[in-house]
This record gives structure tokens, sequence and C-alpha cells, in this order.
């Protein structure tokens, strides 16, 4: 089904994040040092497809992903854009307000270059579910008001009984039935799996386009994962929406995603369709990601030192020149001859095939 | 609308968990004390008070640092105060003279008289006699027009002693009636008068007695006996007899024709009002120009309630708005916010208030553009607490993540402030506005003892006015009923706002937590 344009694209994006000095070090040095949250990241996500984003935690993903639906402040993205195909009706209702180089090519906008009193209409069609279903929850608010809210916001339905109408709706959707026993509910009086299910309803009431799913079930009970999944997924199949997919747990990303990109301290190190990837991991780091995959348990960290990577997580913020995985990349040690290259020179992502990529020097041709 | 009904939810709720607890209780019922006699204080006291109390002339005939009247049950000897309005004057044409207190009367006299009785072993502090209502006519007589400049009249004040004994207690002094007619002072206990009636009485009966001592004791010797074994002067308990005398004189007419005028009404005075100052008045006794404390302090209440919360509700929205505006946009408008906070809360405020009350009084700035400058200056300085603390909450919440959530729907700034990060933030400030309100009326208080007047009868002056009294020496320290009132009262109001303050807090603090 995935149509053959994106619905979403990032162009060598990156978002970088000052470090907070003290007002005497900021007077002291002229020179400010950032975290590199994302650092040059290029992907993009077609039409009902679900692409995922894995790696450890702090590697940007999040980061990403807030990016893509415009809730990171534009003064934190250095380089690249984002760009959306937002729905026929919607580009035509924005378009003639916009100014000309927020739309680089008929149907697309580029997210950033939006001025931000203009931007409203689009965030209808782009969503976000947050990892934590008890902080994304205003918890003074009923579940009516806050699947209200985006309706209010977007002025959808002329009267409180057309909202209504539509909230139960949603609420049918997102299989919290009968609606009515969940209205005039607080979100303490819903489990997490409720709660997370309302996000879903909170998001999905706009009919977006493209939805950012953070983490959306590692918060929740390992019994109702399942059906929050596939609630997910349905809702992919029956609107068609694009989705990225934030996930540090690869064995769930082999079950959700079309595809799927491995991200280091800021960075795709390797990308392509999803089973492609697991089966034939290509990247030392992918491949000591994998190695961890058939251990459920939450030891899996300590494992993965042990096997098949050393040392610390890089500094995202002094970040090292040539290859940033190098001081951990066993292959690096054990192959002299890509040493120069990994020490001087970034590697850029090699198309292996397939829609198969790998940013790693041992793949380039000699 | 929904927004609204919403906030009157939460802010009923809150109020029935406060009325919950003995301190909300306790709280409440102080305040409702507070605002119930404050509204009876707007009925009963008139709302020219100040100038009345700026009035020392109006205060004339009141006794001067008496405690209040009711000491008499707990067996203090009282003198009561009486203040009585004569209108039935007796006007007669004395033929043959007559002599009273070695006073010849003689022609026209007009004779008004009233009875006190002193129930106590203690001393009134003097009488005083106004004449109230002079009807000041030109007379037309057959004989030709008298007019009131034409007429002299000399008032005399006598006091008839249970013991028999008659003193003239002023010293005579003829003016016309005219004069009489506009001359509102009243008629005084001469010292001068009472001493040399009382050392030639004294003197007859062998007791030797100075003039010096007679004047100086004038007022409780006119009220006493001297005891010439013990030099004490007791008091002479019993019923006198208080009368007041005018004789007239006119050339060109028949005395008898100026009786029946004056029986008439056409001339003279028709009334008189006759004071005799006790050694107690009211219920809350008087300061030392004679003022009635219980007026003032009953004044004072809606002022206090005034001061206090327009100085709290400026001060808490001041704090909210800024403390949120800060939190929630940061960047420099945060830097310079929290820079501006620093300089401001390192500003002594008493001093700085000081200082320009000073000023202010130099300028001749007094009453209320006074007491707003006050309260102004307490407001500006007196934020930024509260700033701090609404903008770290706002910090807090706005690194939630449903505050992102609403971002990502489209809510505007506005709505996510005002349906997000307020509704947290106003228990809380609510809370803030109840303890805010005995600070603005203490340092007000404080700010009228340090020496600086707005000259409003409030708490704070009342009490300001007793440390003059102490410190300026001239009086006994005991003055219990003119300190104890006012700081009572002030006192009484901060527990009453604490309570309820801190019976809030516990309700807002478990929600600031689940936040
Ligand atoms: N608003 C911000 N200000 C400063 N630094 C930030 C901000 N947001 C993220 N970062 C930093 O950027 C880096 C990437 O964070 P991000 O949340 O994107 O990681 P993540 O991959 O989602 O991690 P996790 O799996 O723990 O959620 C981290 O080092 C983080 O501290
Ligand atoms: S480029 Fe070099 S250092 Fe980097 S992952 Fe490949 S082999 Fe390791
Ligand atoms: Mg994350």
């Amino acid at each position: 089904m995935p149509g053959d344009s994106y619905v979403i694209k990032a162009e060598d994006l990156r978002v970088w994040f000052p470090l907070t000095k003290g007002l005497l070090a900021s007077l002291l040095s002229r020179q400010r040092r950032f975290v590199h949250a994302v650092d040059g990241v290029s992907f993009e996500i077609r039409e009902g497809e679900t692409f995922c984003l894995a790696g450890e935690s702090g590697c940007g993903k999040s980061t990403t992903g807030r990016t893509l639906v415009r809730l990171t402040p534009p003064e934190n993205i250095m380089s690249g854009r984002v760009l959306f195909r937002p729905s026929r009706k919607l580009f035509e209702e924005v378009a003639p307000r916009l100014p000309s180089h927020a739309i680089p090519e008929e149907g697309v906008v580029d997210v950033y270059a939006v001025p931000e009193k203009l931007f409203k209409p689009l965030r209808r069609e782009l969503q976000i579910i947050f990892q934590d279903p008890f902080g994304s929850l205003n918890p003074r608010l009923r579940v009516r008001d806050i699947l209200e809210e985006p309706l209010i916001v977007h002025n959808i339905g002329s009267t409180p009984e057309e909202r209504l109408e539509r909230i139960v709706k949603v609420l049918e959707t997102v299989k919290l039935t009968p609606p009515d026993e969940f209205l005039d509910r607080y979100p303490h009086q819903l489990s997490g799996g409720q709660r997370q299910r309302v996000a879903i309803a909170r998001a999905l009431i706009l009919n977006p386009r493209f939805m950012v799913s953070d983490e959306p079930v590692s918060m929740l009970d390992v019994s109702i994962r399942a059906e929050v999944l596939e609630i997910l997924d349905q809702l992919r199949r029956q609107f068609n929406m694009a989705q990225l997919f934030i996930t540090h747990d690869l064995a769930l990303a082999r079950y959700v995603c079309d595809r799927i990109a491995i991200m280091y301290v800021g960075k795709i190190v390797e990308m392509g369709p999803t089973d492609e990837v697991i089966s034939n991991p290509l990247h030392p780091y992918t491949r000591a990601l994998m190695a961890a995959i058939p251990e459920p348990d939450p030891e899996n960290r300590k494992r993965l030192r042990e096997l098949k990577i050393k040392g610390e997580v890089t500094s995202a913020v002094d970040i090292p020149p040539g290859c940033r995985f190098r001081p951990r990349c066993v292959a690096y040690d054990e192959n002299e001859w890509v040493r120069s290259r990994c020490e001087t020179q970034e590697p850029p992502l090699i198309d292996m095939g397939r829609g198969h990529s790998v940013a790693c020097w041992l793949y380039a041709k000699k | 609308m929904a927004l609204l009904g919403e906030r009157f939810r939460e802010v009923e709720e809150i109020f029935t968990e406060v009325k919950g607890q003995l301190m909300g209780k306790i709280g409440i019922g102080l305040i409702l004390f507070f605002v119930v006699v404050s509204l009876y204080s707007l009925v009963a006291v008139p709302r020219n008070f100040p100038d009345l109390w700026n009035n020392v002339k109006y205060w004339e005939k009141y006794p001067k640092t008496v405690p209040p009247s009711w000491v008499s049950y707990f067996g203090v000897p009282v003198a009561p105060f009486v203040d009585v309005v004569l209108n039935n004057g007796t006007t007669q044409l004395y033929l043959q003279p007559k002599q009273v207190a070695g006073v010849t009367l003689f022609g026209v006299v007009q004779t008004f008289s009233f009875n006190y009785t002193l129930p106590a072993d203690a001393f009134p502090q003097g009488v005083l006699v106004y004449a109230r209502n002079v009807t000041n006519a030109t007379l037309r007589t057959p004989m030709g027009v008298v007019k009131p400049q034409d007429i002299t009249v000399i008032a005399y004040v006598f006091l008839h002693r249970p013991d028999g004994l008659v003193l003239l207690l002023n010293s005579p002094n003829p003016m016309t009636l005219a004069d009489l007619a506009t001359v509102k002072s009243p008629i005084r206990f001469s010292d001068k008068t009472v001493g040399l009636q009382l050392v030639e009485y004294y003197n007859k009966r062998g007791v030797n007695m100075t003039q010096t001592y007679a004047q100086n004791n004038a007022a409780r010797l006119a009220f006493g006996e001297y005891d010439p074994d013990t030099h004490e002067i007791k008091p002479l308990k019993g019923t006198y007899t208080i009368e007041v005398v005018f004789t007239y004189l006119a050339r060109n007419v028949d005395p008898r024709l100026l009786v029946r005028a004056i029986n008439a009404g056409t001339i003279g005075v028709q009334s008189v009002e006759g004071v005799v100052q006790g050694n107690a008045y009211g219920l809350m006794g008087t300061d030392d120009k004679g003022r009635d404390l219980y007026e003032a302090l009953l004044y004072a209440f809606p002022i206090e309630l005034l001061i206090g919360f327009v100085a709290a509700v400026l001060n808490v929205i001041i704090g909210v708005v800024v403390g949120v505006v800060s939190g929630y946009y940061g960047g420099w408008v945060d830097e310079v916010i929290q820079r501006t906070i620093d300089i401001i809360s390192n500003i002594p405020v008493l001093p700085i208030l000081v200082l320009i009350g000073a000023a202010l009084q130099r300028e001749g700035v007094s009453g209320w553009g006074m007491l707003w400058v006050i309260i102004l200056f307490l407001v500006i300085l007196g934020w930024g607490y509260l700033a701090l603390v609404v903008r770290s909450m706002t910090l807090s919440i706005k690194s939630e993540p449903y505050i992102d959530a609403a971002k990502a729907i489209g809510a505007s700034n506005a709505r996510i402030i005002l349906r997000h990060v307020l509704p947290q933030i106003i228990p809380y400030a609510m809370a803030a506005l109840v303890f805010n309100v005995p600070g603005a009326i203490l340092t007000e208080a404080g700010l009228s003892v340090l020496g600086i007047r707005h000259n409003l009868p409030t708490w704070g002056t009342v009490l300001a006015l007793a440390r003059d009294y102490i410190s300026s020496g001239g009086g006994n320290y005991n003055i219990w009923w003119w300190i104890l009132p006012p700081g009572l009262l002030m006192g009484l109001m901060s527990v009453a706002f604490v309570f309820l303050g801190l019976a809030m807090e516990t309700v807002v603090e478990p929600r600031l937590k689940r936040m």
C-alpha cells in the first residue's frame, strides 16, 4: 500500500541544544557548546508506512520525532529541513497564505519555514503520542475536556453536541467503550492502557496524516502493550497514516515497522526494511544491538557491553572526528585497513541494495 | 465560560475542604467577624470621621486619657461622664439682688440646671458648659429697637455640692448677646476662680491652704474634701446640681419685656449643653485629646481590610502574571524579570517606606493620598517572592508532557496558560493572597509607629499615638485601653488570615504535589 511519494521527509536535520552555562562562564567565553541531539539525519516516510527509529537512550530519537511535528524551537534547528505533504484539502487551505519559500514544491510545505502564526492548521495533520500516558494528560481535565480541546482549537464542530458526537466516535475507535462510561473520568480514574488510548484518541480526533508514536507502550504493562499496538496498527491501516514509531526495543520494531533506522548519537547508522536490517545487520552497532534482542530482560545493556561493544556511549557534546562510533567499535579494532578512514572521515550512508543502507567504512569501496 | 465554570467548581471544592479543618473554621469565623464589623462600621461611623478625628475642638468636651466606663464593673471607682442638653431654662426678673457663691444676681436672670451623681470614690475631670442655641434677633419694643449688640450677657456656672457648699466654676465675662451667639467655645471651668473660693472656704474653717495648691487641685477640690491631717483630697460622693445662669442687661428696654421675650424664645439662650467630664468614657476609653477610641477603631475596620486586600490582591496579580510570563516565555524576558526581582527583593522595604513617608510628610501629603502611596510602594516592592514561586511552578508545569501535547494539537500560548498553567497556580495564589493580607496591615501600623503619619484613624495610628503619649513623658504608662485593643485587633486579624492561609495550604499542597 505505501504510496510512492513521501508524507514527511527529514533532510540533513541537525538539532543542537546549547549547553546552559552560568552567567560567569558565558561572560568569560564567547564560544557556546552544544548537545548534538540530532546531527545530520535524513529519511522519508510514505503514506501508510510505519518507520521505526531505534537506538539507545539519549541518541536523539525523541528529538527527531518532536522536530518532525514542530515541537522543537526553530532556533535549535541548526540545519536541514522537514518537508511535509499535507492532504490536498489542507494544502489548498493553507497554501495561499504561505510565503513562497515555505512551499518548496507543489503540495509540500517546509515545516520550519512556515511562520508560527500560520502553522496552526497544519497541526491537524501532524500529531504525536508521548511515551508517558500519565504525564501527557492534564490530571485536572476530564476525558471529554481533553478530547474537546483539539476540536475547539481548530474550530471543528460548531456546537458542543456536534463535538461530543465526534468525541464519542473517536472513543469507540480506540475501543474505550461504552464511551459514556469514560467521558467524565479524570485521568487518575483510568488505567495506563486506557490513558494511552485517550492520548491516541486526542491525536486521532484531528485526522492526522502523520503521527509520531514516541515509545507509546514502553511505560505500559507488558500485558496491555499488545492491545495498544493493535489499535495503532489498525488505525494506520484504516486511515493510511504515515507513522514514525520510536522504540528502543528491536523485537517490538520487528513486529511493528515496515522500515527501520538505527540511530547512534544523533546519526542514522543503518536503515532499511525491518526484516532485512534485523536478519542481516551490517553496522557493528546494529550487530551489537541484535545480540541483545533475545534477552527481554532489563539487564540487556550490561550484556550488550560485554558482548560486542566497548566503552561508554559517546558524548553528544564532544563528537570525535571521523566515525562517532569508533571509540566503541569492535570492528575498528579487528580491521586494521579501515582505521585511517574511521579516524578522519565521517562515514556516509552507503546503499547496499534493496533499500538497505549503512554508515560504516567497512562497506565502502576500497 | 466553561473555563470559568470549572474554576468556580475548583474554588468551591477548596473552600469546602478548608471549612472542614479547625484552623480553617477559626480563620473563616474571624474573617467573617471582621467583615461584619466592617459593614457595621460603614453604616455606624460617619465617613467624614477622619475630619472629626483631626478636629481638636470636637473632642474638647470629652475626658482625656480615660479608660472605658465598664471598668466600674471590675471595681474601679468611676465618675461617670454626663453630657446633657437643657432646653428648659427659666427666666425671671430678680427685683431683689440675690447672692450665690459670692455673686450678686440681679435683673433678668435665666437659669438652666441639671443633677450629677457621683456614686464612687473618683473625681470627674471637669465641667464644661456650652450655650448651644442662642436666638440672636432684634427686639422691637414700644420704646424702640433693641439689637443683640445692645444686650450684655454674663454667664455663671454654679456647682451645688451635696454638703451645701456652692461654688462658682467659671470666671464670669460680660459679652454681648451677638458675641455669645457666634462664639462656639465653652464656658470653662476656671481653676483660679474655684481656687480662690476654696482657699477662702478652708481658711474660714481654720484649714491652711495656699492659693497655688487650691488652683492646682481645683477640679478635685470642687468634687472632694480636703483632709488637713493626711493632706489628701477625698472624693465627695452624692448628688450635685449644676446651675447655668445667664444675666441679661439692656438699656432702653423694660426688663419685664425682656423676660417675656426670652421665655417666648424670641431672643436669648434657648438651650445649654452641660458636660461633666468623668474619669471613664465609652466602650474603649479616650486618648489624650479626648478622642473616642471605640469610634476610631471601629472606623478603621474596613480601612484595614481595604489596605490588606488591595495590597494583597495587587501583589498576587502582579506576582502571578509576572511569574507565569517569566516561567512560560523564558529567554531574555525571564532574565530581565529575574534580575528585577533580585533588585527589588534586596531593597529593605521598611527603611525605604520610612524615607518615602518622610518625604511625603514634608510635601504635606497625608490622609488617603499618603496611604495609597504607601500601599503602592508595598506592592511595588512586594511581589517578587510570589513571582519567583509562580515562575518555578510554571517551569515545572511547562515541562509536563501534556503541555507539549497541547502545543501539538495547536493550542495557542494564551490557551495553554489559561487552561493548563493558571489553574494549577490559582489555588496556590489564593493561599498566598490570604497570607499577604496581614502583611500590608502590619507594615502600615509599623510605619505609623515609626513616625510616618497619614492622619487617618487606623489601628496603627492609634497605636502610634499611644507610643507618642508615653514617650512624650506627659502621661502615665497604664494606658492599656489605648494600646491593647489596636494591638489585639491587628493580632487577631493576622491570626485570622494566617489560619485560613495555612488551612488553604494544606488543601492546596497535595494538589501541588499531584501535578
Ligand atoms: N530541550 C532540550 N534541551 C537540552 N537538551 C536536550 C533537550 N531535549 C533533548 N536534549 C538532549 O538531547 C539528547 C537526545 O535526547 P532525546 O530525548 O532525543 O533522546 P532519546 O533517544 O529519545 O532518549 P530516550 O530513549 O531516553 O527517550 C539527550 O542528550 C538530551 O539530554
Ligand atoms: S566506520 Fe569504522 S569505526 Fe565506524 S563503525 Fe565502521 S568500522 Fe567502526
Ligand atoms: Mg525519548
